[in-house]
């Protein structure tokens, strides 16, 4: 699966897919919470309450695209949490079923739902042998507001690394994750890339990974250029070509620490240093706030 | 009590170098170089690490800088087909014999017999999975390795420390820029130790006691325990957040601010008293940079 939006015509939209309503464990109701998200100018929007299905269809979607969505759980890590599971494109409102196992949790989340994101998986100590256990889903939540902000376990970037150098080429997602007790707004979201703003367009392109995830700076495009991936964005301290593999990867800091240190808008990685397998990128700016392209082949 | 609160032991603050490479294997300055480079930066201390090898103390002149004897030894390997390599702090003059034959438990057995403190080094930059963490009875490891960070963006080893801490381990943590000098790796990471004094044994002792903590850039002022809760000072940091390795458990600053996102800095939080399970206070500032004080348990009577 080629995961690059930078290579499809379309527009990009702005979007946060989880989010919490007094339908479960958040403070604001549906309308509300759909309400602070268009006036903020987000262009689709999951409601993920846990365990049900908040329905889109009894909402004033303000403009936006409302992504059917729940927060489901089941099975147990091997230090004690049970995986909670994002289902993007809900079919219909889910049931209580026994899932002990996360494989039994994760099959049924896939017949109620087109995509399944692990959620959170450093919030809820994960570890690799966790996400290994299992097989089928969608990608990981690399980034979570909510977690970040609430006990300093946001982000799941090893997680996503060890996956990788497994084999398992997914994608991950920044998002919210908002329930509002506390101000977890807006600290993570995905751009799409695609070529309408409705539901079908959006669920196509992260199906097909055409995003990418951020905490606020912009990525405009990954490009491979005569060996070198060109990448174009805004400002930034860092831009680095991560490398799932022990002891690779390239960064800007290499040849700009010391020196020139001003905020850069384009940078040139070797490709080389992915020899010939994965790699993704990262952006960094000057407050440390990082945005993450999906994994792309460097053949 | 606080079991390991550097701010109860007495002594002064050292600013310390624990990972770093000379021309005696791949580093590009000389050891003497390496040294008046730290020295001019403002360190207090700085071991030598060599890539298997011991560069002798007595070899530089320290100029009032404390040196200390230490190497980096690869051995065994990783779930992921890597070796681990350790960073051995406080060796005399050599390597121990038999450590080339060693499994990696023997090995670390080996380096501490010698007197040195064994830490895992760059968990993130190997990929290092939770077994391969429980696989030795190592000092510590590094939770930043600046260097790493600069060449690969896989310095940060928070996620491996805290699946060690749900494992009931108390790994000590220490900074390091792991400098080479190919490009300006150097002083992206440190770890001060409060030393009773300004000798190679001292620095030992205290790191050993875990009167340390590790920095990309904060200052820790003070922790202490009061009536209302932890109290941690610091140089003004974004957010002083207590992580606890259980699933959803810790606090954060951030996590008071109900109706608006932090944009100011503080230089004091109170956090709550985390009675009986092990923690760790970290910090960090509105550049992203990072401080971490070593995991603590809080036993018995307040």
């Amino acid at each position: 699966m080629n995961m690059n939006p930078f290579a499809v015509q379309g527009n990009w939209y702005r979007g946060n897919l989880h989010t919490h309503t007094t339908n479960s464990d958040g403070r604001y109701s549906p309308q509300s919470t759909v309400d602070v998200y268009a006036q903020a100018g987000y262009d689709f929007l999951a409601l993920a309450d846990h365990g049900r299905l908040t329905n889109p269809a009894d909402l004033d979607h303000r403009g936006m695209v409302l992504v059917p969505a729940a927060e489901l759980n089941g099975g147990r890590g091997e230090l004690g949490q049970s995986f909670h599971l994002l289902c993007l494109g809900m079919r219909r409102e889910p049931e209580r079923v026994e899932t002990p196992s996360a494989q039994e949790a994760l099959d049924y989340a896939r017949s109620v739902a087109e995509l399944v994101f692990v959620a959170h998986p450093y919030w809820s100590s994960h570890t690799p042998k966790d996400l290994m256990a299992f097989d089928g889903y969608d990608g990981i939540e690399v980034f979570n507001t909510t977690c970040q902000r609430g006990i300093g376990r946001g982000y799941s970037e090893p997680h996503w690394d060890d996956l990788l150098a497994r084999g398992r080429i997914l994608p991950a997602i920044a998002v919210d994750d908002a329930h509002f007790g506390y101000w977890d707004f807006g600290g993570g979201w995905i751009m799409l890339r695609a070529p309408q703003l409705d539901l079908d367009s959006v669920m196509a392109a992260l199906k097909a990974g055409h995003y990418y995830a951020t905490q606020g700076p912009e990525i405009k495009d990954v490009a491979v250029v005569d060996g070198w991936v060109k990448v174009v964005c805004s400002p930034a301290r860092t831009v680095a070509m991560v490398v799932p593999a022990p002891g690779r990867g390239w960064t800007t800091d290499r040849v700009r620490r010391g020196k020139d240190e001003s905020p850069m808008t384009e940078a040139y990685v070797p490709l080389s240093e992915a020899r010939g397998g994965v790699f993704r990128i990262e952006v960094i700016d000057e407050h440390g706030r990082r945005a993450w392209t999906n994994p792309m082949k460097a053949s | 009590m606080l079991m390991t609160n550097p701010w109860l032991a007495s002594g002064e603050w050292l600013k310390g170098a624990l990972h770093v490479h000379t021309t005696n294997s791949d580093g590009k300055l000389s050891p003497q170089e390496v040294v008046d480079t730290y020295r001019q930066a403002g360190y207090d201390f700085v071991v030598l690490t060599d890539h298997g090898r011991v560069t002798p103390p007595d070899t530089v002149d320290g100029q009032g800088m404390v040196v200390l004897g230490g190497a980096e030894v690869g051995i065994g390997r990783t779930q992921h087909g890597g070796t681990y390599h350790l960073v051995a702090v406080g060796l005399k003059d050599q390597l121990p014999e038999g450590l080339s034959q060693a499994t990696l438990g023997e090995a670390v057995a080996l380096l501490r017999a010698q007197g040195a403190l064994v830490y895992l080094a760059h968990p993130y930059w190997s990929l290092l999975t939770l077994e391969d963490l429980l696989a030795a009875d190592f000092d510590g490891l590094e939770v930043f390795n600046a260097g790493c960070e600069y060449e690969t963006r896989h310095g940060d080893a928070v996620q491996h420390v805290d699946w060690m801490m749900a494992r009931d381990r108390m790994p000590r943590l220490i900074a390091v820029d792991d400098s080479h000098f190919g490009f300006w790796d150097a002083c992206g990471g440190w770890t001060m130790v409060k030393a009773a004094d300004r000798t190679p044994e001292a620095i030992l002792e205290a790191l050993r006691a875990g009167f340390s903590y590790a920095s990309a850039g904060p200052i820790f002022e003070d922790l202490e325990l009061c009536e209302d809760g932890l109290v941690v000072r610091s140089s003004p940091v974004r957010a002083v957040t207590m992580i606890r390795p259980g699933a959803g458990q810790g606090w954060t600053t951030d996590s008071t601010y109900t109706t608006r996102p932090r944009d100011t800095t503080t230089t004091e939080a109170v956090a709550p008293v985390p009675m009986g399970t092990p923690f760790r206070i970290e910090v960090i500032d509105a550049q992203g940079r990072k401080a971490w004080m070593n995991p603590m348990v809080l036993r018995g009577e307040q």
